[in-house]
């Protein structure tokens, strides 16, 4: 593989830093949801 | 017909039609409020693109994609602090400032911590918003005129005119919706030439080798000039210092609810990504595309002018137009309302009528874009040394007042005053010191502004019932 360990390491962390709101914000909600009914 | 008249049609038909978009969301304004915060009518698709349009300049377009073609895939941490404050704001601070209810940072400064705090925020994002904004009037001069022949006040007149008149009559509604508009233009652009370039390279492998052979740091995260310590400096800084600067935190007191605040920001880090990662592939791909570009503004224009067909050349000026448009527009609407509505009315003619103030807020618009223009042809050094350092300060004296004062009730009005006026002085001095180590000036204004204000507010006055019960009604209940 090319890209050196740090360099998945970084692209994780970037990713985790794009999608992890959004993500975590779904799952509140559909949690909330799921309470409400 | 030549290239550059293509490219130039291409940015001329973008511009007519913002200009024309303006004019159909200035009939919907009725009354100050309308323009200021768009009524807080704006959803999370307005919300998300004017925050990424805002936050995405020419300097992040342009100055990126060299630093990436020049540094490798370790450039790329110069992005971390934004998604950082989009991460942090939608996971706690935007629904939390859009649930108290504020127009403005100056108007939640005057009601957390006093008028004082409020006048002297007011001023320092008043001058940090006009400077900022004629240097992105002059950074579109400079895009012109590698299209057209015209003298720099042609330039600064044609963009003036049509920026300033659909922010002028539309205010918060135009500019949130063009601003989106900008966001996609940018996106679109970006990655049609990502996937011009991938495939050029032998798609993403190929560009991964090919880097690889010309410098086997380039496919690592730290390299030599790009240690551990600069990218958690880099992140570090910019990831607080953004709360600081109102043209971003401002978006979140807009939008319809706390919850469309806090979802907007988190469609705003996927947005950040999904236009960082081919930004990051073009820089990198265009080493192997068009190797021994060694200045590191030169690389766009030689990219786009130089292995670009005419009309994918012109979407790409047309996508650098945007993101000055949409980053200006918000900053003059950020001076124009902070005078307007944090200085004038609050502190010179507060029985002014709403009609009175819509009007106002429009002249201002016009006079503050005029005067931010005038203040680029007499530069002096002064202003030189606030437009190229507006956000350090603005974060250093700002950021730490809304990121603890919004969260902490011990947090005291002296505290408030001292941590401004300390973060602000020590960002100052690490300037005039040529900022040593290699720190940005925001890291030390940051930490001094967070702990002078915990600091201060221990052996202050605390705030009154009263005073804390729009922000934390459960504690003063208690």
């Amino acid at each position: 593989m090319v890209a050196t360990p740090s360099l998945v390491c970084m692209w994780i962390f970037y990713i985790f830093l794009s999608v992890f709101p959004i993500v975590y914000m779904g799952i509140k909600r559909n949690s909330k949801e799921v309470e409400n009914k | 017909m030549s290239t550059t008249s293509i490219y130039f049609l291409i940015v001329c038909l973008f511009m007519g039609g913002l200009f024309i978009f303006g004019l159909i969301c200035s009939k919907k304004i009725k009354d100050s409020d309308d323009w200021v915060v768009a009524g807080h009518s704006l959803g999370v698709i307005p919300l998300s693109g004017t925050y990424f349009a805002t936050i995405i300049s020419a300097t992040s377009i342009v100055s990126y994609m060299g630093y990436y073609y020049l540094q490798g895939w370790a450039g790329m941490w110069n992005f971390a602090g934004t998604l950082v404050t989009s991460f942090v704001a939608c996971l706690w601070v935007a629904k939390k400032l859009r649930s108290f209810g504020m127009t403005t940072v100056p108007e939640y400064i005057e009601m957390r911590f006093g008028r004082t705090h409020s006048l002297i925020a007011s001023i320092i994002v008043l001058i940090g918003a006009t400077t900022l904004m004629a240097a992105q009037v002059m950074a579109s001069v400079v895009i012109l005129q590698a299209m057209v022949s015209w003298s720099t006040v042609t330039c600064c007149i044609v963009v003036l005119v049509i920026f300033v008149a659909f922010t002028a009559l539309g205010g918060m509604k135009a500019v949130a919706w063009t601003d989106t508009i900008c966001a996609y233009v940018i996106i679109i652009g970006i990655w049609a030439m990502a996937i011009k370039y991938l495939g050029i390279v032998g798609g993403f492998g190929g560009m991964m080798t090919g880097i690889k052979a010309i410098n086997p740091e380039f496919v690592s995260a730290f390299t030599s000039k790009i240690t551990p310590v600069t990218a958690l400096g880099w992140t570090v800084t910019w990831g607080i210092c953004n709360f600081g600067a109102p043209q971003f935190v401002g978006r979140f007191l807009t939008a319809t609810t706390p919850e469309s605040a806090a979802k907007s920001q988190g469609i705003t880090a996927v947005m950040l990504g999904i236009f960082y990662l081919p930004l990051v592939i073009v820089g990198l791909s265009g080493m192997l595309v068009l190797p021994g570009i060694e200045k590191q503004d030169m690389v766009f224009t030689s990219l786009v002018t130089q292995t670009l067909d005419p009309v994918l050349g012109g979407i790409m000026f047309a996508a650098v137009i945007a993101a000055i448009i949409s980053t200006a527009d918000s900053l003059l609407l950020l001076a124009s309302t902070t005078f307007t509505r944090d200085i004038w009315k609050k502190f010179v003619n507060p029985n002014m009528s709403d009609k009175t103030e819509l009007l106002m807020a429009r002249v201002s618009t016009v006079v503050i874009g005029i005067l931010g223009v005038l203040l680029m042809f007499t530069m002096n050094t002064a202003i030189q040394f606030v437009q190229a350092r507006a956000v350090t300060l603005m974060g250093s004296a700002i950021a730490m007042l809304v990121l603890i004062g919004a969260f902490n009730k011990k947090v005291t009005s002296g505290g408030a005053m001292a941590s401004m006026i300390s973060g602000f002085i020590t960002a100052c001095i690490w300037y005039a010191l040529g900022q040593p180590f290699g720190v940005y000036a925001a890291l030390p204004g940051t930490i001094v502004a967070a702990i002078v204000l915990l600091v201060v507010s221990k052996f202050t006055k605390p705030m009154s019932k009263e005073q804390l019960a729009p922000f934390f009604p459960e504690a003063v209940e208690k």
